[in-house]
């Protein structure tokens, strides 16, 4: 009688434990980017817009019953930072990552990744040397360069500059690089020419001043900015302060609110070509907008939105895999014309994504749009 | 399965029970200190949280006041010293700026560089405050990668005083008190989660939000005090949080579940373990108790009752304690002791029985046994060890009834044993019996059931040997026919002598008168001739009746001492005519034999037959006879083998064997050998060998017969060597002397009475007697003789008295006659030979005998000696 009691009981045990822990076991997802160091915004943005994502996904019943669970990890915006963030990810045994936000780190992060078969998504990253290869590696930005051409050829053609000098940031050379290649490129198709062309290291303290003072002795038209925000910002004040008010046209990299709160008012009429925002926006990124603002108590960037984006992106594709990461290239790939905040967002099979592209300006501490070139066909 | 001992059972009883209690106990108790330390963690977790949120209120306070009193200080006079000087003393700010209404920067502390528009700061890191200075959201401090949070005050004019707070003190305040080793830790976030400080630098650096933790949102939403318990970090916590006044900033404790109870915990473990250790000193203690008192005595019991099973009652009995530990054991010892006794009772006449039993059973001369119902012997007596050839091992190895019996018999002997347990009656059973060596005996089976309270057990009998039984029967069997047999020979030979004698009479009388003729009748005459043909018929009609009367052992003897081995010599003649021709003879006689008496004629039959048969048993084949004399004395043993009923008495024989080479005779014919009219010659009557047998038998001798198929026949016939020599007489020879012409006396020569039954006898006695010149007077019979001779005794001079007669007989008219007269000369007349007629006198015998029928030349010769004999 005993013996048949204690049997039931280790049974019934015994299932609990099979139900609840098949139930309990949450999705666990990466999140890589850097959370400390000049490029902060950019991670702790995403990192939020990605876990208000996961919030909103769990609140819904979670990817296929299973709740979801971010694990954050700081690459502290350098590439071994990187490569041991992407490590110690792999070791949480993630199913996927959300990262990198910056191209630096994503070049650098991705052998490690592609040898654990690890999903990378990276929210933001739009080197164009990753694009076209058939790899771990994901994102729903679309290649700078494209930007960059666009900028370009409103440069010349709408702005009608010939003559413009450019400050990148080499910290990040996989982003800026290519970026300023493609507008050089696309400038001298459109006859125009840089005639100065400039580089800083951000994590060095750059001595903005200097920067200006050799801006001034070129005389440029404009300044082409390839700088995150808050060096854009810096920069932006220092010529300020050397009463030089040059027109300043810019990659996307440094449309976040940091521009604002580092720059004030020196930033006002940057002119910005990136993929990002509409001037009316739509009901759900208002939505987005005031959850966002509620959560965390500031307005989102666009590290925070396409984080958002990326991680919903990837909800979809493990709902379809039913959490696991086998499968999970194959769903991806087959992502068509997801409603993202900015635009609907389609990636192919190399894990590439388009969208057209939006020339901003500065207006009122507010990022206004001038001019939007839908997307073309083999960008 | 061998059932646990009761010392076992009780323990695990006694430990179950106690177990369930203490699991109980333990469990209560577990609730009880967990739920008092639930409670106590509460308070104490609270009261952290509360005490670190008042720390920061004030420090947050002091803060503004900081920032309120330089928002006093004239910026143009004063401001830039006051603030370096506060500077100088204190780390509380990070920096203090002096804005402009639009936000640039006038004056900074330390300076900002290049930053100089801090208007988008503020408006959008601005809350909503009723006090005299405003608190901004946390953002990164320009120039620094240190997270901070502006107090700004606005001035009379219009500028504002900026104090970026350092948060590090912060920090480490909580750093200091929070994370020790208890697991406790003290974080605290704005009103949207994100964190201002945390024990852990990173999670400040990397402006962590943790408005996701349950309780964080709990406690952002409005709730205060304890949150319950909640997972952070892949531990459990207890959270409790704290509001701080003036600030909406939100002061969180954490306290690691584990390490709060874990006390307990221990508490509890070593609580579990107290009691099981005092459980087990309980069980250990009550196992000794147990095994003194109750197992012990109870296995004492236990190997009393075993010694009992072996038949050791006394031990049994002395091995018991005097007292038992308790009643029940008292108890069962009593009744113990009880039954014991009556068992040894039972067993000494359960001895005494079988013992009676056992001597019985060896006394037996026959064999005996008893069986399970499994037909395996469970006892045997001696007898049938030594008869089947057992040994005791061979029966405890399992030996059956069945074994006892031939193959074919046992399933009959099984049948039986079968339905004698079924009870059926059942009388003996025949079978044939097997020994171990595989000899057979006939025997006799009897048995019975063995019952006990009325059902089968098994089966008792015993085996009964018929070897001798049948033996005495088949013998006796045997017997019995060879009487029937001699009765059925000595009825013929009686019939046979009775028709002789008769025969012999009228023999007698024809030949008296032939006799009488031939005397009368003259020589030449034509009838004269035809008398004497007559006459020698007759004599051959009466050698046939002696035969005859010789068979029945009645016939006439002439007893003569003969030599036997003469006889045969002179005899050889006759013999040899008779042996055929391809029969070589071979004569071994005996010189200087001892004489016997025996009749010639009889003697030559004899030697005739025997001769003859030897002859005619080698008539296919030439062989040898071999005829031997001899003499030997012989003993009982050598003449019980001799074919004539009665045997003669142990002495000196005189032995004649034929022998011959011949077909040998089979069993059949020498059983019936001597039988009268049994024969296995064609033309045989069968009279040969009887008339032997009776001729040697009149002689008192014996017949030895021996033969086998095939190889020959061997006859022996002895005759007892005669005693006293009486005169011999010349022996007659074979053809009789005519009866002479002899002279008549004138002279009256005496008176004779005859007494016979038969007319014609006594008429011819009469006329020869007259021709003799004798006076003669009859008598029809005895009694007629005895009367008569009663009467004229004085004249008779002589008697011829017959022997059979009716009324009385010979012996008795003679007995008669002579107590008349003593002297009186009485002439036994018979037709039986001298020896049997005169075998029934006793004491007065004739004076002479005549045998039946007589020459009158006899009659004279025997009267003229008896007359003489005055």
């Amino acid at each position: 009688m005993r013996a048949w009691a204690l049997r039931l009981f280790a049974v019934l045990m015994a299932a609990f434990l099979l139900v609840t822990a098949c139930g309990q076991r949450p999705v666990r997802i990466g999140f890589a980017g850097p959370l400390t160091g000049p490029y902060s915004d950019l991670g702790v943005h995403g990192r939020n817009g990605a876990q208000l994502a996961l919030e909103e996904i769990n609140a819904l019943g979670g990817v296929a019953g299973r709740r979801l669970e971010l694990v954050v990890q700081d690459d502290g915006g350098t590439e071994d930072g990187a490569v041991e963030a992407i490590a110690k990810l792999i070791q949480a045994r993630v199913v996927s990552i959300i990262g990198h936000m910056t191209s630096a780190q994503s070049i650098a992060a991705l052998p490690v990744a592609q040898e654990a078969g690890m999903i990378l998504l990276s929210p933001t990253t739009s080197t164009p040397e990753l694009s076209g290869i058939k790899d771990v590696f994901f994102r729903i930005q679309p290649s700078t360069d494209t930007a960059a051409m666009v900028l370009a050829e409103y440069a010349a053609l709408d702005m009608g500059l010939d003559r413009i000098a450019s400050v990148r940031d080499e910290a990040n050379q996989g982003y800026s690089a290519p970026f300023h290649h493609a507008f050089a490129q696309e400038f001298q198709v459109h006859g125009g020419d840089i005639v100065l062309e400039l580089t800083v290291k951000s994590r060095d303290y750059p001595d903005w001043l200097k920067v200006a003072e050799a801006l001034n002795k070129i005389d440029p038209q404009a300044v082409l900015f390839i700088l995150s925000a808050r060096d854009a910002a810096a920069l932006a004040q220092a010529m300020h302060l050397k009463g030089q008010f040059l027109p300043v046209i810019s990659s996307g990299w440094a449309m976040t609110d940091e521009l604002f709160t580092a720059g004030g008012r020196t930033v006002e009429k940057i002119i910005f070509a990136g993929h990002t925002f509409r001037q009316k926006p739509s009901e759900a990124y208002s939505r987005f907008e005031q959850h966002y603002r509620e959560r965390f108590g500031h307005w989102p960037s666009f590290a925070a939105r396409y984080a958002y984006d990326a991680l919903h992106v990837m909800a979809l594709g493990l709902e379809r895999t039913q959490g696991s990461r086998n499968g999970l290239a194959e769903a991806l790939s087959k992502i068509r014309d997801y409603p993202g905040l900015d635009w609907p967002i389609t990636i192919d099979a190399y894990g590439d994504t388009f969208g057209p592209i939006f020339v901003t300006m500065v207006r009122d501490g507010q990022f206004t749009t001038l001019k939007k070139i839908p997307k073309r066909q083999g960008q | 399965m061998t059932p646990l001992s009761l010392s076992t059972l009780l323990r695990r009883y006694l430990a179950l029970r106690m177990l369930l209690p203490g699991v109980l106990l333990v469990l209560v108790v577990a609730a009880l200190l967990g739920w008092h330390r639930w409670l106590e963690v509460q308070r104490a977790q609270n009261q952290q949280a509360l005490l670190v949120s008042e720390y920061v209120a004030i420090y947050l306070r002091f803060s503004s006041e900081v920032v309120n009193m330089l928002v006093a200080v004239d910026p143009e006079l004063g401001f830039s010293q006051v603030t370096a000087s506060y500077r100088e003393h204190s780390q509380a700010f990070e920096r203090i700026i002096l804005l402009s209404d639009h936000g640039a920067v006038l004056q900074a502390y330390p300076p900002v560089g290049t930053l100089l528009d801090y208007s988008r700061l503020l408006p959008d890191r601005q809350t909503e405050s009723h006090r005299a200075s405003k608190i901004s959201s946390p953002y990164m401090a320009p120039l620094s990668n240190n997270l901070t949070v502006s107090l700004f005050s606005h001035r009379l004019d219009g500028r504002l005083v900026v104090g970026e707070l350092n948060l590090l003190t912060l920090q480490n305040f909580i750093a200091g008190l929070g994370y020790d080793t208890q697991g406790k830790l003290v974080f605290i976030t704005d009103r949207f989660g994100n964190v201002l400080a945390h024990p852990d630098r990173t999670v400040v650096d990397q402006q962590a939000n943790l408005g996701d933790l349950v309780p964080v949102s709990r406690a952002l939403r409005g709730a205060t005090g304890f949150l319950g318990v909640h997972a952070m970090q892949d531990s459990r916590y207890l959270f409790s949080a704290s509001p701080v006044r003036g600030g909406e900033w939100f002061v969180f404790t954490a306290w690691n579940a584990q390490k709060q109870f874990f006390g307990v915990l221990v508490m509890l473990a070593l609580f579990v373990i107290t009691l099981h250790v005092l459980l087990l000193i309980a069980v250990r203690l009550l196992r000794r108790k147990l095994e003194l008192e109750v197992s012990g005595p109870l296995q004492l019991f236990a190997q009393a009752m075993d010694r009992l099973e072996h038949g050791e009652e006394r031990n049994g009995k002395k091995s018991l304690p005097l007292s038992a530990p308790f009643r029940e054991l008292d108890l069962l010892q009593s009744r113990f002791l009880d039954m014991t006794t009556a068992i040894e009772q039972r067993e000494r006449e359960l001895r005494q029985s079988e013992e009676r039993f056992r001597d019985l059973a060896g006394a037996l001369p026959e064999s005996v046994f008893e069986m399970n119902l499994y037909c395996v012997l469970t006892y045997v007596n001696q007898k049938i060890l030594s008869r089947f050839g057992y040994t005791r091992k061979d029966v405890s190895s399992g030996l059956n009834l069945m074994d006892l019996a031939v193959v074919k018999e046992r399933k009959m002997l099984f049948k039986h044993a079968e339905k004698v347990v079924r009870d059926e009656q059942m009388g003996p059973l025949e079978f044939t019996a097997l020994t171990k060596d595989g000899r057979t005996f006939p025997a006799q089976l009897h048995c019975a059931a063995i019952l006990v309270q009325g059902l089968p057990y098994g089966v008792r009998g015993f085996i009964i040997d018929m070897t001798h039984t049948i033996e005495e029967q088949g013998q006796r069997l045997a017997m019995e026919r060879q009487m029937l047999h001699t009765q059925k020979l000595e009825s013929l030979g009686v019939l046979a002598g009775g028709i002789a004698h008769d025969f012999n009479n009228l023999l007698a009388a024809i030949q008296g008168n032939l006799d009488l003729a031939l005397m009368t009748v003259p020589k030449d005459s034509t009838g004269y001739a035809r008398i004497r043909q007559a006459d020698s018929a007759v004599r051959r009609a009466s050698e046939l009746t002696r035969q005859m009367l010789a068979y029945s052992g009645k016939g006439r003897l002439q007893v003569q001492h003969v030599d036997l081995s003469e006889f045969v010599r002179e005899n050889l003649a006759m013999l040899q005519a008779v042996i055929s021709k391809t029969v070589t003879l071979d004569l071994r006689l005996e010189e200087g034999l001892p004489l016997i008496s025996a009749d010639f004629g009889q003697l030559q039959q004899v030697v005739m037959n025997l001769i003859t048969n030897a002859s005619e048993a080698m008539n296919t084949q030439p062989g040898t006879m071999t005829v031997s004399t001899l003499a030997r004395e012989c003993d009982a043993l050598f003449l019980s083998r001799s074919r004539i009923l009665e045997k003669p008495d142990p002495g000196r024989y005189v032995m004649l064997e034929v022998r011959d080479t011949g077909t040998g005779i089979d069993e059949r014919t020498m059983e019936r050998l001597f039988d009268p009219f049994y024969t296995t010659k064609f033309t045989g009557r069968g009279l040969g060998l009887a008339a032997v047998q009776g001729i040697v038998q009149g002689h008192g001798g014996a017949i030895i017969v021996e033969s086998e198929p095939g190889r020959g026949t061997l006859f022996q016939v002895l005759f007892p060597v005669t005693r006293d020599i009486v005169a011999t007489f010349e022996h007659s020879s074979a053809e009789e002397e005519l009866p002479e012409a002899f002279q008549v006396s004138d002279q009256p020569q005496g008176m004779v009475l005859v007494v016979d039954d038969e007319v014609m006898v006594r008429e011819l006695c009469v006329e020869a007697l007259e021709f003799l010149g004798y006076q003669s007077m009859t008598a029809v019979d005895g009694e007629d003789g005895v009367r008569v001779f009663r009467e004229y005794q004085e004249h008779i001079s002589c008697v011829i008295l017959d022997l059979t007669m009716p009324k009385m007989n010979g012996v008795a008219a003679l007995q008669a006659m002579r107590s008349i007269r003593p002297d009186v000369k009485i002439i036994l007349c018979s037709g039986y030979n001298e020896q049997e007629a005169t075998r029934n006198f006793l004491n007065d015998a004739p004076t002479a005998f005549l045998k039946k029928p007589f020459a009158v030349k006899e009659l004279s010769t025997l009267l003229k000696r008896m007359m003489g004999k005055d």
